[in-house]
């Protein structure tokens, strides 16, 4: 799995470069969320424009590395997609994470 | 007119995307949306997440048999394998996504995949057939009727 990392002030941008987040991936997809997130950074932009195609091991994935981050700050979605954000809004975790149509929103909304 | 196609596949997740990717063609060249075919692949990815994940055991090399039926009206989705009694999926009739986002803490990481099938497929059916776990899962036509 190939996600590039940028700091960008404060935040941490991660952008997915696969076109899936599924259970092929989802394992591989939670150490390395488990890895920034151990590694200090709290306020994270999650960038999945890319993504095409999430399932719901995918989507446990992502809802457990926001567990991770807990009360320390926030990870946020930006460039969802919309099979992505049907899944989203399906489960309710549309309510549950901030989603931002451009990166640089939702690195903006991050910053402290 | 009727199409099928019926392909067996080895239990795995590299398996499970490339019969995603048949059934996403598959269900292209009828009429269905955009949005019903994405919805169709995730419906058919869960339930072979769920065969890949709980029919076997690590040590033993399964498969599953993916037919793929379409007619005027509807894709029929039928998956099989031969893995020992789905606990899971006697859980289908009664699945839903209960979390209602108001409570993030509550937020489920995990079982979600019956409930989707359930909410993303017109007819979702488990039986048992002699040794066999088989899934039906059906999607009409948004223009027909379910």
């Amino acid at each position: 799995m190939r996600i590039e990392q940028q700091e960008t002030g404060s935040v941490m941008l991660l952008t997915v470069m696969d076109k899936r987040i599924d259970a092929r991936v989802a394992p591989e997809f939670k150490r390395f969320m488990n890895e920034i997130v151990e590694g200090g950074q709290h306020w994270i932009a999650l960038d999945i424009e890319n993504v095409e195609f999430i399932d719901s091991s995918g989507l446990g994935a992502i809802v457990t590395a926001l567990k991770s981050v807990g009360r320390r700050g926030d990870l946020a979605i930006s460039g969802a997609r919309q099979p992505v954000n049907d899944l989203f809004r399906l489960t309710r975790m549309d309510k549950v994470f901030r989603m931002f149509a451009t990166n640089d929103e939702a690195v903006a909304a991050l910053q402290h | 007119m009727t199409c099928k196609l019926t392909i067996r596949y080895d239990a795995n997740y590299d398996a499970v995307r490339n019969a995603a990717s048949v059934v996403r063609q598959f269900a292209s060249s009828r009429p269905f949306s955009k949005h019903e075919v994405d919805a169709i692949e995730l419906a058919v990815v869960e339930a072979l997440n769920n065969v890949v994940e709980h029919a076997y055991n690590p040590d033993e090399h399964g498969t599953f048999d993916l037919a793929v039926e379409t007619d005027q009206h509807s894709v029929q989705v039928e998956i099989t394998d031969q893995g020992a009694l789905a606990p899971l999926a006697f859980r289908l009739a009664n699945a839903r996504i209960r979390f209602d986002g108001s409570d993030p803490d509550a937020a489920p990481t995990g079982g979600m995949g019956m409930a989707l099938i359930r909410e993303l497929m017109d007819h979702a059916e488990y039986r048992r057939k002699g040794n066999l776990n088989v899934l039906r899962l059906t999607k009409f036509h948004s223009a027909s009727p379910s």
